[in-house]
């Protein structure tokens, strides 16, 4: 987050059309472009290296969303100075700060989004950002690791902005097609979500029995969940159809050595679940899983970053 | 109390050979399950998760909030829930998340660890939302 306080001007002073409505409490005029998210997260953005960096950061899908939540966390902060202008009333009167901040964060988002996603407004978008990273030795450095092939004339610096825009066009023609295809699939998961959520409202007296149990007998499971979400859906699978084919195998058994085999297993599957797909770079919150009686063995601590810091 | 314990192919393979104890009065009911799972569907059943208690709603949003690709942190967050506390939506929003695959990859291992009545009595409860939930209703024959 910028320390510096920073003076929304000209290009910041937004209005909402409809001062009245509760549904967007965001100024209508922000429409994500880099001038304004520059110009509202602060005067050090003025600077041509650290608007090279969040330049950078706006080429990222996955950063983007960061960098929503920092600039929704600057326009709640600077909530007491936006809500004395016409047409910000109803944005100062949401009292609820963090129902606030994640509506914020989301239309943001959506805004920015929407000029990669806009045909009309990603070449303009991406020329911004290519003005400003080739303006910086380092920023050129890194996003030549994003765009390996990158070439440009030492001899002529326009070439390099040329070089960029097209560059990032691409790049953002791809993103708008992920982004497309995830709106696809959002669409066709509420469908079935809705459908689901059906079932499970007639469910009926053995759904509700169901329910008393799982509530009554969560706490005592032996079984944890974490990896067979976590490993993802083909690695899950992997595992699954190893350990029941080795059961199946074991099978003829007695039973008894058949249970230690199979609690053996699981504690494999559970270890090996891990060891395919650690954590890497989750650290901060969290805590540990306990492992249930005569379980699987002990998870690793799952942490989760604080974030904060947008580049 | 119901006795009805709905196994895929899979599962009654690890049922049957269980202990005449353990299987207890049990009747077995072939359950199949057609679901198209990708991880993509996996994390949008995640995002799209919304919860009735602000509470709970935080927390998860704060799971959520970490990086685009979080399920490990979900995964982690639905184990450390204590379910007992939870209302009746929020316990079909969370197993709507996890989805069937999941829900019976855990069904598999907690048949093959089940050592008293009770963790069989927890692999029918669990087996019974899944089939409430994710087997279409033409094919959901004992629902109520």
């Amino acid at each position: 987050m910028p320390q510096a306080p920073a003076e929304v001007g000209p290009d910041t002073d937004f209005q909402t059309s409809d001062p009245q409505s509760q549904a967007s409490p965001i100024p209508e005029q922000f429409t994500g472009t880099f001038d304004q998210i520059a110009q509202l997260l602060g005067d050090q953005y003025q600077n041509e290296g650290e608007r090279a960096r969040l330049a950078l950061t706006l080429t990222n899908k996955d950063k983007r969303r960061a960098l929503a939540e920092t600039v929704a966390e600057r326009l709640v902060d600077l909530r007491d100075e936006l809500s004395v202008r016409e047409g910000y009333s109803t944005f100062y009167e949401v009292e609820d700060e963090d129902q606030l901040l994640s509506h914020i964060r989301d239309e943001v988002h959506s805004r920015i989004t929407a000029q990669i996603t806009s045909d009309d407004g990603r070449s303009e978008f991406a020329q911004s950002l290519a003005e400003s990273i080739a303006n910086d030795d380092e920023a050129v450095s890194h996003i030549q690791q994003q765009y390996p092939d990158l070439k440009w004339d030492p001899k002529d610096p326009e070439s390099l902005q040329r070089a960029l825009h097209e560059k990032m066009l691409e790049d953002f023609k791809q993103q708008a097609r992920e982004l497309q295809e995830d709106l696809d699939l959002e669409a066709q998961v509420l469908r079935e979500k809705g459908e689901v959520m059906e079932r499970a409202k007639e469910g009926g007296s053995m759904f509700s029995w169901a329910k008393e149990r799982v509530k009554k007998l969560w706490a005592k499971r032996s079984v944890r969940i974490a990896t067979y979400v976590v490993a993802g859906v083909a690695v899950t699978l992997l595992l699954g159809a190893a350990a029941y084919y080795l059961l199946d195998a074991l099978q003829g058994l007695h039973g008894a050595a058949l249970e230690s085999t199979a609690e053996s297993i699981g504690g494999v599957m559970e270890g090996g679940g891990g060891a395919l797909n650690p954590t890497p770079g989750l650290e901060g919150v969290g805590g540990s899983i306990p492992s249930g009686p005569g379980g699987p063995p002990i998870i690793d601590p799952i942490h989760v970053p604080g974030g904060g810091e947008i580049l | 109390m119901f006795t009805t314990i709905f196994l895929t192919a899979e599962e009654k393979e690890l049922f049957n050979p269980l202990s005449d104890e353990l299987k207890g009065d049990w009747e077995v009911q072939d359950e199949v399950i057609n679901y198209e799972e990708s991880a993509e569907k996996q994390r949008m059943r995640c995002k799209l998760m919304k919860l009735s208690d602000p509470a709970l709603q935080k927390a998860f949003d704060e799971v959520q909030s970490v990086e685009a690709d979080s399920q490990e942190a979900f995964a982690a967050w639905v184990d450390s829930l204590k379910l007992a506390e939870l209302n009746d939506e929020d316990i079909n929003e969370i197993f709507y998340a996890l989805g069937p695959v999941s829900i019976s990859k855990m069904l598999v291992q907690m048949i093959a660890q089940a050592k008293n009545n009770e963790d069989i009595e927890f692999v029918a409860a669990i087996a019974a939302i899944r089939h409430v939930m994710f087997t279409p209703k033409q094919d959901a024959s004992s629902t109520s």
